[in-house]
């Protein structure tokens, strides 16, 4: 049960004291205005002790109405100054505590069951600036910070029509970390947002320290490799999707927006498409489509090519191959596991090393991977230059780095242990994964399978801006199309 | 969000072509491709209006609210008629397993342990019939793209090959378009799949959807039986599958030798064939199994499948084809039968 | 994710490493057959293997070998060849057949119809006739440069205008040898393969040389480069004809189909002994003269193409189709009773132009 906040100021802040412990940053101090008892609360590094003190002054210096009851300095601190005030004032602990934890500062007066919050936020934050992933050649180079009000006033400045609605909730039991649900009134599909507040509504998680905590919970249930959820950390792409009827979900402390339905193609589109010619965005589309599959099959083929094919490969490659696999101890299949599973540990030991450091991995790494090793013999080196090719047609595509990476092991397991056979299966099988994903109601391989001619505007090519801004793509139109299609 | 299953005219179409197509890219020819390419040509377009002719009026009746009683088990006919469905699905599955491997063994001279690729294949095929035919139908639209890469590099690769002299002239037109037909024309579970499952896709009616799916299929023919020909001339006469040969002479570049990559694309749209007569099985079953097992239906039929398919490989290949085609004559026949009796009785 | 999802994987992936499912063969053990020679003995077919592997003493280099077997058949003679080696044989880039001596004069039927039904080898396999014995071709293959001469043959294959035919060109399935076959001659500085020798019958009766062979190839679709020599007004002059091309036409004369087969071509850049005629070469007046001078001399090389082709009742280039085109019954009737030979039924001319 709620406890409702007491007419004792006293009572109040034991109250408070004790659901806070001995908190070094909780800060209180009694103070006096008009003549009655009054109380601030605060946490320190959250709020701004100095801003307030120059709030309480100023109003201090200029009360020129009687007051005479605590009940009239509350309603002439509501109602008639010119503090930063929060609209809704604290009628229980509770709200007392998500007030002052969101770095406000709470305000007793002793006599009053009620307190007033005033917006005194100073936290330390970084400020906004290029992302950290998702770069650009032209556009903005602006990216979402930690912060979900900062996030939400960046969305808020690309779109500046009445249609854009923003919905705060919070989730996580033990942090009670905001959420913000952003999304266009007119264009997102209603089932689709009463579906994401119902699942919103139940997310059933301790802690929320980031986005990516929350989609399991909006999507299906069971394994899949790819995700019908995507995300960005960039406002402007959040905006374009926004646009597109699509929801976008930010959260407090993450600077990763999570954008739904996510379909496939979405994986392969960046901002700096639609800044560039067509003809040049339509070839590094397919750029990136031809990066995807060389990161996924490439190693497998060519293990399977090598072990069980190597007709396939011309006569002059194969000689060279031959002669390479020859002078190494290991057969080919283990030499590229080994290979690619050293370049995902170069990889998560430069992300994880502090910075000065990190400049060092690369350097090992080259000289032991890159050099050593071929040199003693111990790797190949066309296994070396297919798993480093591999390895950047991955980064090629960052937004499915994980799924790549684990099928990119299992296609060099089936093609080194069972062949053609092996790779068979397992692309059937992977093709069937990604087509039988559903993203919200939508196929995920949509609009490549099932066909629409759609396909060509925005998906496999970029047309140009005169055809794209005929008919904008909406989510809406989108399943409408895919219905009159089957209605044929 | 829950999803509305909505089946495509255009990918059900498609997914039916690419197993009609894929026995003319895997199926032997015992005695090798002895009838001249205007024998076959000729030959594909009467079969296939003898299919349409069958299977037209057949399929027109599969629209209706009777047939759709039929299928879910409950007009007084329906037991046995899910029965020879059953039969001809069960048959049609496990001759495509078996001919995938039998295939899959010949283009690449691999000497896996033919228990372990049945069953792999099988595991793959059961899974995707699990996953739904919605979700099939859209892997079957992917591998249609693949197909059409595939052939179009053959004919790219093969067309400084082609010579008109190589057409040969017909001597005997009519006794060649008949000996292609006889040897030629089989009735496959696949043309049962319109029947059992268009009546989910949309407005257009069967007749349309088979129509559209066997011209598909004899313009794919037409298009093979030409190139080999044109490429091969006499040479077509001694090859088992001609258009493997085509594959295995066709090379870009420094690329000399590039079947391997055809060869899997091929053995892809196998696997799909063997998932839809897979879903096609699980479809005429679930209806008479118990309600226990109606959600696992697809796995129940998996020991089935692989008996036959290990016990095909005792069977000639001509006796399969009649075997098969007899099957799905006869279920066709027993749908008709039991939805004249059904209108009799009403 | 139950336990079963997570361990099942793991359990399949070790039953299929430990249970020997891998068939493949490292490449390092494959033994690369770059060329198949087949001879005949009295009795016996002899086969050679040629075999590329990566060289052990120098990196980057290869070792070739040489593996011999003899059979009853060509089947047990390969099966003793791949026996008499290490490695596993793979005749995956095998795109060389040579026949030895013997088996070029009588039995080379044979030979293409074992390497064309034969599974494992390529049906783009191209097929040289050689006059090398089984022990020459040995001398061969122990020649500094052997490998090099044997990459030339094969990046031949890889351009349009080749000189080799594959042996589904070849093969008709009776054991016969028919048509033309590229013939091999074994030269100081390489080999030459411009020659073509007509079969028929499985038995050599025409050795096509320079640019009648080139002609052959012309008729048979092949795209060519003819090259001659002339005199013009007392000087020898050279010239080459670029992508020459032949149109068919059956044309009826007195009631009899006849075959007018027209070489037509654009000569571009002539060459001639001295400055001066090179000037006199580029008139208007001279081209024209040329231009007839040019045409007759291919034509007069085509005529007796035919003469001793189509003419001894041979048909090589396959004109007997186009009257079968025009009329297959006629075509049946006169040919098996020989009344096609009996008048010009084949008329050949070259219109060629130099611009």
């Amino acid at each position: 049960m709620e406890q409702i906040l007491s007419t004792s100021m006293l009572e109040n802040k034991l109250a408070l004291r004790e659901l806070f412990g001995q908190s070094v940053d909780f800060y209180t101090k009694d103070v006096q205005l008009a003549g009655f008892d009054c109380c601030i609360c605060m946490f320190e590094g959250l709020s701004s002790i100095e801003r307030l003190w120059i709030m309480m002054l100023d109003v201090a210096s200029h009360i020129q109405t009687p007051i005479n009851s605590p009940q009239q300095l509350y309603e002439y601190l509501l109602c008639q100054t010119a503090i930063p005030m929060e609209t809704k004032t604290v009628s229980c602990i509770s709200d007392a505590q998500i007030y002052l934890t969101a770095g406000t500062t709470v305000f007793f007066i002793d006599g009053v069951d009620r307190a007033l919050v005033i917006s005194t936020q100073s936290m330390q934050f970084r400020s906004v600036g290029e992302p950290s992933g998702e770069g650009n050649l032209r556009g903005s180079r602006e990216g979402f910070i930690e912060i979900l009000r900062m996030n939400i006033s960046l969305l808020r400045r690309l779109i500046r029509t009445d249609s854009l609605r923003i919905e705060t909730m919070t989730a996580g039991q033990r942090t009670q970390t905001e959420l913000a649900l952003c999304y266009d009134q007119k264009l997102c599909p209603p089932q689709l947002l009463r579906y994401t507040k119902a699942q919103l509504e139940q997310v059933d998680l301790p802690v929320l320290l980031d986005s990516g905590y929350l989609i399991p919970f909006l999507g299906r249930r069971g394994f899949r490799f790819f995700s019908g959820i995507g995300y960005t950390e960039r406002p402007d792409r959040a905006a374009a999707k926004i646009c597109e009827g699509k929801i976008v979900v930010l959260v407090n402390g993450s600077p990763f927006a999570l954008v739904f339905p996510w379909l496939f193609y979405e994986n392969f589109q960046s901002m700096d498409d639609y800044s560039s010619k067509a003809y040049f965005a339509s070839f590094i589309r397919l750029l990136k489509y031809a990066a995807f599959f060389i990161a996924i099959l490439f190693p497998g083929i060519f293990v399977c090519a090598a072990g069980y094919t190597p007709e396939i490969f011309p006569p002059e490659l194969l000689y060279k191959i031959a002669a390479a696999e020859k002078s190494t101890p290991l057969p080919l299949f283990l030499e590229m596991m080994l290979a690619n599973f050293l370049l995902e540990i170069i990889r998560e030991a430069g992300l994880r090393l502090p910075k000065p450091i990190g400049h060092s991995v690369s350097l090992v790494a080259a000289l032991i991977v890159g050099d050593a090793a071929t040199k003693a013999g111990l790797l190949g080196i066309p296994v070396v230059i297919v798993a480093a090719l591999t390895t950047i047609c991955t980064f090629v595509v960052p937004s499915v780095y994980e799924p790549v990476t684990v099928l990119r092991m299992l296609f060099i397991l089936a093609g080194g242990l069972l062949g053609p056979a092996g790779m068979i299966v397992l692309f059937f099988w992977m093709l069937l994964d990604i087509c039988g994903l559903n993203s919200f109601g939508i196929p995920y391989t949509t609009p490549i399978s099932p066909f629409q001619s759609n396909a060509w505007r925005d998906v496999l090519l970029r047309m140009g801006w005169r055809t794209l801004s005929k008919k904008p793509f909406s989510i809406e139109k989108f399943e409408q199309e895919r219905g009159d299609d089957n209605a044929t | 969000m829950p999803h509305k299953t909505l089946i495509n005219t255009r990918q059900l179409i498609i997914g039916v072509y690419l197993c009609l197509v894929c026995d003319s890219l895997i199926r032997p020819l015992p005695g090798g491709a002895a009838i001249a390419a205007y024998g076959r040509i000729f030959g594909a377009f009467l079969c296939a209006t003898v299919v349409l002719f069958l299977f037209g009026f057949l399929l027109k009746k599969c629209q209706t609210e009777g047939f759709v009683a039929l299928l879910a088990a409950k007009t007084p006919h329906s037991k046995w008629v899910l029965c020879l469905l059953s039969f001809a699905f069960l048959l049609g599955a496990a001759r495509s397993l078996q001919q995938s491997e039998m295939f899959y063994r010949y283009a690449t001279g691999q000497t896996l342990p033919l228990t372990l690729l049945l069953l792999l294949i099988l595991v793959v095929c059961l899974y995707a019939a699990h996953t739904g035919l919605e979700v099939l139908l859209r892997t079957g639209t992917v591998l249609a793209i693949l197909l059409a890469g595939s052939l179009v590099l053959i004919a790219i690769a093969n067309a400084p090959q082609m010579r008109l002299q190589n057409l040969q002239i017909p001597q005997q037109p009519i006794e060649s378009i008949w000996q292609s037909c006889m040897t030629g024309f089989n009735l496959t579970p696949e043309l049962l799949l319109v029947g059992v499952l268009g009546h989910s896709c949309g407005q257009q009616k069967n007749f349309g959807i088979l129509f559209k799916i066997l011209l598909l299929t004899v313009v794919s023919d037409v298009v093979f039986t030409l190139i080999s020909e044109l490429v091969l001339g006499q040479f077509e006469a001694l090859q088992v599958q001609p258009i493997h040969t085509l594959a295995r002479l066709g090379g870009i570049s420094v690329f000399r030798r590039l079947d391997a990559v055809h060869v899997s694309v091929w053995l892809l749209i196998a696997v799909f064939r063997t998932a839809l007569l897979c879903v096609g099985l699980g479809e005429v079953l679930r209806p008479l199994l118990p309600s226990k097992a109606k959600q696992a239906a697809v796995w129940v039929v998996a020991l089935p499948i692989f008996a036959v398919a290990v016990l095909l490989y005792h069977v000639p290949e001509l006796v399969q084809q009649w075997a098969e085609t007899f099957f799905v004559f006869a279920a066709g026949a027993g749908i008709a039968f039991a939805m004249r009796k059904e209108k009799a009785h009403e | 994710m139950n336990k079963t999802k997570v361990f099942a994987p793991f359990l399949v992936f070790w039953i299929l490493t430990f249970c020997g499912c891998s068939s493949g063969v490292a490449l390092s053990q494959r033994g690369i057959v770059k060329a198949v020679f087949a001879d005949k003995t009295i009795t016996n077919y002899v086969v050679g293997l040629v075999i590329v592997q990566g060289s052990e003493k120098e990196a980057g280099k290869e070792e070739i070998s040489l593996q011999w077997g003899e059979g009853e058949t060509l089947a047990q003679a390969i099966q003793q060849a791949e026996q008499q080696g290490q490695s596993v044989v793979f005749y995956g880039q095998n795109q060389l057949l040579f026949a030895g001596k013997q088996a070029s004069q009588k039995g080379l039927g044979k030979v293409l119809d074992y390497f064309g039904t034969e599974q494992a080898s390529r049906p783009n396999m191209a097929v040289y006739a050689t006059e090398q014995t089984p022990e020459e071709f040995e001398e061969w293959t122990e020649q500094e440069d052997f490998f090099q001469q044997l990459n030339g043959l094969e990046k031949d294959l890889e351009k349009s205008h080749k000189q080799a035919r594959m042996i589904y060109e070849l093969n008709t399935g009776e054991q016969k040898a028919e048509g033309l076959v590229p013939f091999l001659e074994k030269k100081e500085n390489g080999t030459d393969t411009s020659q073509l020798v007509l079969y028929d019958d499985d038995t050599p009766i025409l050795l096509l040389k320079e640019n009648q062979a080139q002609l052959a190839r012309l008729l048979l679709g092949t795209p060519v480069v003819l090259e001659y020599v002339t005199q013009y007004q007392g000087n020898s002059i050279g010239y080459s004809l670029q992508t020459p091309r032949i149109t068919h036409e059956i044309q009826l004369e007195n009631g009899k189909p006849i075959l007018h087969l027209t070489l037509q071509g654009s000569v571009r850049g002539i060459t001639a002994a001295t400055a001066q005629m090179q000037a006199q070469l580029s008139r208007w007046e001279s081209r024209k003269e040329l231009s007839r001078k040019f045409s007759q001399q291919i034509s007069s090389e085509l005529q007796q193409l035919l003469q001793q082709t189509w003419q001894q009742g041979l048909d090589p280039f396959g004109f007997g189709w186009w009257f079968g085109v025009w009329n297959n019954q006629w075509y049946q009737q006169n040919s098996s009773s020989g009344a096609l030979w009996q008048y010009p039924s084949v008329v050949v001319e070259a219109d060629v132009e130099v611009v």
